[in-house]
C-alpha cells in the first residue's frame, strides 16, 4: 500500500468510506470558492464531529499534509482553495442548530449550519441573527467565522465578530478547545477575538455561540434614485452625520441599477444614475421620526424618486434587486471580479470618482455596488475572460482600485478577507513590522504552516529579527 | 490568597509624543529593564502583582484627539487621553464612545482598553472590545507596529489589536487607538422598581430587557432605605420610544416604581454611580449563571462589614463595594470559599487605599488557554519585561 493509498484507508477509518472524496471529478466542486482562483485538493472529508475534525488534523499533519477548512465554499477571496493541494475539512455535515436560549439571546450552533437558518429558527422566539451576508442563504457560520463575514445590515448592528460570544476551534495541534465566554468582561487574551477573520490559518472553526437580538417592531425600506453618485454618496454622509443610523445603506450605480432593474423590475426610475436602498428599523415610533428626517435630508440632494415600500412584497423586490445585482451583471459580460475596499464614509464620492476614471483608463466596465452606509465599495469589473488581455487587465485594475482606496485612509477588504487573492496587496496597507508581527501570530498556533497555507502573506522575505 | 510581594516602582518616565515613546520603550528593553505602562492610574493594582520591580511609562502627556471626522463616527486618540477630554470632544458633535467609564476624570482610554474595562453602562451592550477598530503599538524591539485601521468595517489581515485589550500592558505600550463611536440617544431616563426579593428582580430583569433592547444599563441592588432590591433601568431612545415604554412598566408595575428620573446627558456615572472612598474596595465577580450570586449575596448579609452590590442580571457579573476595615482578611478569606465554591472568578477591581492587594482569582481557564497565553508572551515579550507578572 503506497502512501497515498494509506491515508485514504485512514480517513475512510474515521470518517466513513462515505465521507472521503478522491475521485478527481467529485472534487471539482471543492477547486474554486466564489473567485476565479483554482486548486485541485487531494483529498476531502466531511466529517460528522468535533472528535473526528480533532483525529484528521491528527493524521494530517502525521503525513505531513496541507489542511483547508471549508465551510460552504462561497467565500470571495480564494481563502478555501487548495491552491496547493492537501486535505479539505469541510464542515458541511456539522449542520445542526444545538440550543437557542431565548432568556440569554443566544444560540448554540455547528459550523455546518447556514446563517439563513439561524434567523429562521431563531425567528420562533422572535429573535434573529443580525449579519448577514449575500451570500446568507448558502454560507456557513464557521465560514463566517473565518472571514469575519459582513453584510448590509452590519452598519447598526456590527459585523461576525461582534456577535459571537464563543467558539469551539480543532487547533493545529488537534486539541479540541473552547475559546471565549458568556460574559465579555472577562480578562486575559481574546482568543475569540483573534481566531474570528483568522481565515482558516489559525485552526478549524467546529461550534459557535451567537447572541441573538430582538426582531424590531418595525421595518421600512426607501429605494431612492439621484441624479448622479456625488449627490448619493452625499446623502449617505449626511443621513449618518445626523445621528441616524439606519440598518443598512446600500448603493448602486447606473451600471448596476440598470442591470438591476431589468433583472427584477424594482421600480427604479429609467433616468436615474445612483440608487441609495435605505432601511430603518424599530419601534413604530422610532421609524416614524427617523422617516420624516430621512426624507428631510435626501430632499437636500435634488432626488429624482423617493420611494417606501408599500409592504413586504415590495420590500422584499428591492432586495431583491439589490443581492441579486452580481447574478444580473452577467447580462452585460460573462465574467466579473469582485473588488472589496473600504474606505472613510467622507472619501466616498473623491474614491468612486477616482473608481471610474481607472475603468475608462483601462477600457473595462465597472459596476459600482456599496455597502455605502460601512464605506464598504465593491466595484464589479466585468470582462470576458475569452478576449485575450481582458482577464489580466481586470485584475490589474482591481489592485489599482485597492491602491485608491488605501492612499485615502481606507483597507484593502471590509468583509471578504484577503485570502489568496489579495495578499500580495498586504504591503500597500501594512509595514514589514506589522506583517511579521502576524506572521509570529500564526506560528504561535500553527508552527508547521499546515493550516491553508499560502493565503494571507506575500510572498516576501521571513526574517524575523530577534530582540537583543 | 497571595499577599501584596515586595517589588517597587524604580522611576516614572513621561514621555511627549511619539518618538519619545518609542526611545524610552526601547532603551528600557534594550537594557533589559522591566517596565509598565499607566495613564491616570486608576486600575494601577488590577490583576497580579508584578514580579519584578518596574520602571513606569506614564503616557498622560499622550492626550491628542489625532483624527475625528463625525460624519465618519472614527475617532482616532492618542493612549494617555483622558476620557473626559474624548467624551467632550465627541459630545460637542452629539456622539459618545458607545460605553461610560468610570472615574472619567483621571483615567485615560489606554488604559481602559489595557484592562478591558467598559463599565456596566453600555448602549446596546456595546462593549469596548467591540468598539476599537485600530491600534498603533510598540513591540520589544521598540518599533511601531500598526493593527486594523481607521474604517468602521476592516478584514485586512488578523486583529492583532485584540491582543492589547483586557492583557494589562503584557504585549508593549500603547501609541494609538482608533474607536468607532455613536449617536448619544436623544432622550435618556432612569427608573427604579421594588422587590422584594433578589430572585424576582433578576427574572424581571432579564424578561424586560429581551424585549427592550433600548437599555444600556439594569442593575439590581440593594435599597438604602428598606430590606427590598432594587432593579434599575436605564432606557434611551426618542422620547416617544423611552415613554412607550415606561409607560409599559407604569401599566404592569405601578405599584413597584421607586423612582423616575431624566438623565443628564453629560453625567459619567461609575457603575455605583459615585466615585469610591478612599476606604472602600470594589471587587467583580463572574459567573455565567445569576443564580449562583444568591449565596453570595447571603453571605455578605450576614457579615458586620458595610457593603454594597450590584447584579447586572445579563452579562452574569456581580461588583460588590466593600468597606475596608481589620476583618477585611477573614471575610475574603470566607468569601473565596464561596466563590471557589460556585466555580466563579474573582478580582479586585479597586483598591483605593493601597493596603490591600489580594489575588483571589479562581483561575479555571483551561490548560490549552495557559500554554497559548504563554506562547502569546513569550513571543512577543521575550524577555518578560513589560508588564511583568500582570498576565501570567
Amino acid at each position: 500500500m503506497n502512501i497515498n493509498q494509506s491515508f485514504k484507508q485512514k480517513l475512510i477509518d474515521i470518517v466513513g468510506s462515505d465521507y472521503v472524496i478522491v475521485d478527481k471529478q467529485d472534487m471539482i466542486v471543492y477547486e474554486s470558492d466564489g473567485t476565479h482562483d483554482k486548486g485541485m485538493p487531494d483529498y476531502v472529508t466531511l466529517p460528522g464531529s468535533v472528535e473526528e475534525v480533532s483525529k484528521l488534523v491528527i493524521l494530517a499533519n502525521d503525513y505531513g499534509i496541507p489542511i483547508i477548512a471549508r465551510g460552504s465554499g462561497t467565500g470571495l477571496s480564494g481563502g478555501a482553495v487548495p491552491i496547493s493541494g492537501g486535505l479539505i475539512i469541510s464542515v458541511n455535515r456539522m449542520n445542526k442548530i444545538l440550543n437557542i436560549d431565548p432568556e440569554k439571546a443566544t444560540a448554540v450552533l455547528e459550523a455546518g449550519v447556514i446563517n439563513l437558518e439561524i434567523s429562521k429558527k431563531a425567528s420562533e422566539y422572535g429573535l434573529f441573527y443580525a449579519p448577514d451576508p449575500s451570500s446568507q442563504q448558502a454560507c456557513s457560520i464557521g465560514g463566517n467565522v473565518a472571514e469575519n463575514s459582513g453584510g448590509p445590515h452590519c452598519l447598526a448592528y456590527g459585523v461576525t465578530t461582534n456577535h459571537i460570544l464563543a467558539i469551539e476551534v480543532v487547533l493545529p495541534t488537534g486539541e479540541i478547545t473552547w475559546f471565549g465566554e458568556m460574559n465579555k468582561e472577562s480578562s486575559g487574551i481574546d482568543f475569540r477575538g483573534l481566531f474570528i477573520g483568522s481565515e482558516g490559518t489559525f485552526g478549524i472553526c467546529t461550534k459557535v455561540v451567537v447572541k441573538l437580538l430582538k426582531q424590531p417592531e418595525e421595518v421600512q425600506t426607501f429605494l431612492i434614485a439621484f441624479n448622479n453618485i456625488n449627490d448619493a454618496a452625499n446623502a449617505t454622509t449626511s443621513i449618518i452625520g445626523s445621528g441616524i443610523i439606519p440598518s443598512a445603506i446600500e448603493m448602486m450605480d447606473r451600471t448596476a441599477s440598470k442591470a438591476a432593474e431589468e433583472g427584477t423590475n424594482a421600480g427604479i426610475p429609467e433616468n436615474s444614475d445612483t440608487v441609495l436602498l435605505i432601511e430603518i428599523e424599530g419601534f413604530k415610533e422610532d421609524i416614524k421620526e427617523q422617516e420624516l428626517l430621512i426624507k428631510d435630508i435626501v430632499n437636500e440632494f435634488d432626488p429624482i424618486e423617493i420611494k417606501l415600500a408599500a409592504n413586504t412584497k415590495e420590500r422584499d423586490l428591492f432586495w431583491k434587486a439589490r443581492k441579486g445585482v452580481l447574478g444580473a451583471l452577467g447580462r452585460i459580460a460573462p465574467n466579473y471580479f469582485l473588488v472589496d475596499g473600504t474606505v472613510p464614509r467622507t472619501k466616498l464620492s473623491f474614491v468612486l470618482s477616482e473608481v471610474n476614471k481607472l475603468a475608462k483608463k483601462y477600457g473595462l466596465i465597472v459596476a459600482n455596488v456599496l455597502h455605502a452606509g460601512d464605506g464598504n465599495l465593491h466595484p464589479c469589473i466585468i470582462f470576458d475572460q475569452q478576449t485575450p488581455g481582458d482577464t489580466q487587465k481586470a485584475l490589474s485594475l482591481g489592485g489599482d482600485i485597492l491602491k485608491v482606496c488605501v492612499e485615502n485612509g481606507g483597507v484593502l477588504s471590509g468583509e471578504h478577507g484577503i485570502g489568496y487573492e489579495k495578499k500580495e496587496y498586504m504591503p500597500l496597507l501594512f509595514s514589514e513590522n506589522d506583517i511579521n508581527y502576524m506572521k509570529e501570530m500564526k506560528n504561535i498556533f500553527d508552527s508547521k504552516n499546515n493550516f491553508n497555507p499560502g493565503k494571507i502573506f506575500p510572498e516576501m522575505s521571513d526574517t524575523i529579527e530577534q530582540p537583543k | 490568597m497571595n499577599n501584596q510581594n515586595d517589588n517597587k516602582i524604580l522611576s516614572n518616565i513621561s514621555p511627549s509624543d511619539k518618538s519619545e515613546l518609542k526611545q524610552a520603550t526601547k532603551e528600557l528593553y534594550n537594557s533589559k529593564s522591566p517596565m509598565s505602562f499607566i495613564g491616570g492610574g486608576t486600575k494601577i493594582n488590577f490583576g497580579n502583582d508584578f514580579t519584578k520591580d518596574i520602571t513606569l511609562i506614564n503616557t498622560s502627556k499622550l492626550n491628542n484627539i489625532i483624527d475625528y471626522n463625525p460624519s465618519d463616527l472614527v475617532v482616532t486618540v492618542e493612549s494617555g487621553t483622558q476620557i473626559r477630554k474624548l467624551a467632550d470632544t465627541l459630545k460637542a458633535n452629539n456622539q459618545f464612545l458607545g460605553f461610560r467609564l468610570p472615574f472619567y476624570d483621571t483615567s485615560t482610554i489606554g488604559g481602559s482598553l489595557a484592562f478591558g474595562y467598559s463599565g456596566t453602562y453600555r448602549f446596546n451592550d456595546i462593549h469596548l472590545r467591540d468598539s476599537v477598530i485600530g491600534l498603533e503599538f510598540l513591540n520589544h524591539f521598540g518599533n511601531y507596529v500598526q493593527s486594523g485601521g481607521r474604517v468602521v468595517k476592516n478584514v485586512s489581515g488578523y486583529d492583532v489589536h485584540k491582543l492589547f485589550i483586557g492583557t494589562y500592558g503584557s504585549f508593549g505600550p500603547i501609541y494609538s487607538i482608533s474607536f468607532k463611536v455613536y449617536p448619544i440617544p436623544k432622550t435618556r431616563k432612569k427608573i427604579e422598581l421594588l422587590f422584594d426579593n433578589m430572585n424576582d428582580a433578576l427574572i424581571f430583569g432579564k424578561q424586560f430587557v429581551l424585549y427592550n433592547w433600548n437599555v444600556p444599563r439594569l442593575y439590581v441592588s440593594k435599597s438604602d432605605s428598606t430590606s427590598k432590591y432594587k432593579l434599575g433601568l436605564d432606557i434611551v431612545g426618542t422620547s416617544s420610544v423611552v415613554n412607550k415604554i415606561i409607560n409599559s412598566i407604569n401599566y404592569d408595575f405601578s405599584k413597584n416604581i421607586l423612582s423616575t428620573d431624566e438623565m443628564l446627558s453629560d453625567k459619567y456615572i461609575d457603575d455605583f454611580g459615585y466615585s469610591l472612598d478612599a476606604n472602600e474596595i470594589l471587587v467583580k465577580i463572574n459567573s455565567y449563571k445569576n443564580d449562583f450570586f444568591a449565596p453570595i449575596v447571603s453571605y455578605l448579609e450576614t457579615q458586620k462589614l458595610k457593603y454594597d452590590f450590584m447584579i447586572n442580571p445579563i452579562f452574569g457579573f456581580a461588583l460588590l463595594v466593600i468597606q475596608d476595615n481589620k476583618d477585611l482578611n477573614n471575610f475574603f478569606n470566607n468569601l473565596e470559599l464561596q466563590i471557589i465554591k460556585n466555580n466563579m472568578i474573582m478580582q479586585i477591581e479597586w483598591n483605593n487605599s493601597h493596603q490591600h492587594n489580594f489575588n483571589l482569582t479562581n483561575d479555571n481557564s483551561d490548560n490549552i488557554n495557559k500554554i497559548l497565553t504563554k506562547s502569546f508572551k513569550n513571543t512577543y515579550d521575550k524577555n518578560n519585561l513589560f508588564s511583568p507578572g500582570k498576565l501570567l
